[in-house]
């Protein structure tokens, strides 16, 4: 196991030590689980559905307890270390794309007028600047995710935790997030936490995908991807992008094969 | 224009039906006192205007009255409960029993209790108002996205903001929703209640006016109070439509165009 730990003298900036989580209803969603992130770093948590991929992200943004072991991560509260992307945009209908990328500073006590460049700043970096007066409601899914990564952004957060963002949208949409994503990811110094179904994606994004085995969910292995940003599409016709998602596969399916060894 | 084209339908309805009404009258003779004409109802209506007024400036203030308590104590006791779930799991049986409870029986045993027919018309029609906006607005309170929930927690913000920028308007749609229903229930309860009651003192409203002529026999008398009410009841709830439309339409499915 502890060949799986990325050895780095610099403190990492989340650390998650033999975390287990058990639910109420007695539903073991993680066990042993250990990671690492450093800071500024892209790294995608990627296995079958139910494997406690959302459960990591709610334990580091302290939105749940571990049952066991321990979570270090940047505190949350006011000052917005830690912003959220849900699978789902996420917006409060009842107010319009500004307000809603307004809320998280609101929260902190920046009255309207004072956050308003830096609201409509943010806007224009996901390529919204028009539609500050729209409601959720008049906006496609593309562009509610938008809203949602803005709002998230805008904090300027030490760690973005992102939930299968993506996962409602079509490919075409999907792949000019990615793109955009990494461009406001590389722009500021974050460490960024992504949760995907997809391979690809995930191989897209990260510096490492951490592949994980079905309930209760365990690191089974971590892929470094060593492409230098920006990445463009071309990435994703390379030898190396096939080979990372080759193996990212090839993990997964010995994780099924396991867990259907185990279940019988 | 539109607007115009869709009230056009229902208001030939009506009008075909008055007409109707009208010539059933006149042409099988019928008496004043089993059934007025529309046109006696509305001359009634035109020399008994000034003291119908009244009577209908009173049951308008209990039914707005009732309204406003209702609204009052539906929220705060929703938010309560909403803020300590053991409150609810103590109190809402009450709530029940309250709302189940016939206002017809209650309003004879408010007399007694207290001194004042106007707080007991008030009581009575609250107590039929209320439970509608009580239970909507505890639905509409607990209807906030989890997800949106955990993201208020994320940014730190305190249980005010929590309640004024999430809970508050996700509740809007079921609060509305609610006072649409307790508005015309309001109107049903304040003319309950004074059925049941009677109005004493000089102060009378359009119930005892009904109630007044039924025993003189004067039938287009209480056509004419009847009208009255109903034009009320229509109107309480246009007002609250046009309201709900005021502030939902930008954002809620139901007042979504589509829709229609």
């Amino acid at each position: 196991m502890a060949d799986l730990m990325p050895d780095s003298n610099a403190m990492p900036l989340i650390a998650l030590q033999d975390v287990g989580k058990r639910f109420a209803s007695g539903l073991q969603a993680l066990a042993g689980v250990s990671l690492n992130v450093n800071a500024a770093e892209f790294v995608s948590l990627v296995g079958p559905s139910g494997c406690g991929k959302s459960t990591v992200l709610r334990l580091v943004a302290a939105l749940d307890e571990p049952s066991a072991g321990t979570v270090r991560s940047p505190r949350r509260g006011k000052d917005g270390a830690i912003a959220f992307v849900f699978q789902e945009p996420t917006l409060m209908p009842w107010t319009s794309v500004f307000d809603n990328v307004w809320l998280p500073l609101r929260l902190q006590g920046h009255k309207r007028k004072e956050a308003a460049p830096l609201v409509r700043a943010t806007l224009a970096g996901v390529g919204l600047a028009e539609f500050e007066n729209a409601y959720p409601a008049q906006l496609s899914g593309g562009m509610k995710m938008r809203v949602s990564i803005a709002r998230a952004l805008i904090v300027r957060p030490k760690v973005l935790l992102m939930d299968e963002p993506f996962a409602a949208l079509d490919d075409i949409t999907r792949q000019k997030l990615n793109a955009d994503l990494l461009r406001c990811w590389h722009g500021q110094s974050m460490a960024a936490i992504f949760v995907t179904h997809t391979v690809g994606e995930a191989v897209f994004l990260s510096q490492r995908v951490v592949v994980m085995s079905a309930r209760p969910g365990r690191v089974l292995r971590e892929i470094t991807i060593d492409e230098p940003y920006p990445r463009t599409s071309a990435f994703r016709h390379s030898a190396a992008y096939n080979d990372a998602c080759r193996r990212i596969e090839a993990t997964l399916d010995q994780g099924a094969e396991q867990a259907i060894a185990t279940s019988t | 224009m539109s607007g115009l084209r869709r009230a056009a339908l229902p208001a030939l309805v009506l009008l075909g039906f008055l007409v109707g009404w009208e010539i059933l009258v006149r042409w099988a003779e019928i008496p004043a006192y089993t059934l007025p004409a529309p046109s006696q109802i509305a001359r009634t209506l035109q020399a008994n205007w000034a003291s119908l007024l009244l009577s209908w400036w009173f049951t308008v203030k209990i039914t707005f009255g009732a309204l406003a308590l209702a609204c009052a104590g539906g929220v705060l006791i929703a938010s309560a409960f909403a803020l300590w779930p053991t409150l609810e799991r103590a109190l809402f049986p009450i709530a029940v029993v309250l709302q189940v409870t016939p206002i017809v029986a209650v309003a004879p045993l408010m007399l007694i209790y207290v001194q004042s027919t106007t707080a007991a018309l008030l009581f009575c029609a609250w107590l039929v108002a209320f439970f509608p906006i009580l239970s909507n607005t505890l639905i509409g309170l607990r209807a906030a996205d989890e997800n949106l929930r955990d993201l208020f927690r994320l940014f730190g913000a305190t249980s005010w903001q929590q309640l004024t920028l999430l809970r508050v308007p996700a509740a809007m749609p079921y609060f509305l929703a609610g006072l649409k229903i307790s508005g015309g229930l309001s109107l049903i309860g304040s003319v309950t209640a004074e059925m049941v009651a009677g109005a004493a003192g000089r102060e009378t409203g359009l119930a005892s006016r009904i109630l007044e002529a039924s025993f003189r026999t004067q039938t287009p008398e209480m056509f004419a109070a009847l009208t009255l009410l109903v034009a009320t009841g229509v109107m309480i709830y246009f007002s609250f439509n046009v309201l709900s439309q005021v502030l939902l339409r930008p954002w809620h499915a139901s007042q979504s165009p589509r829709d229609i």
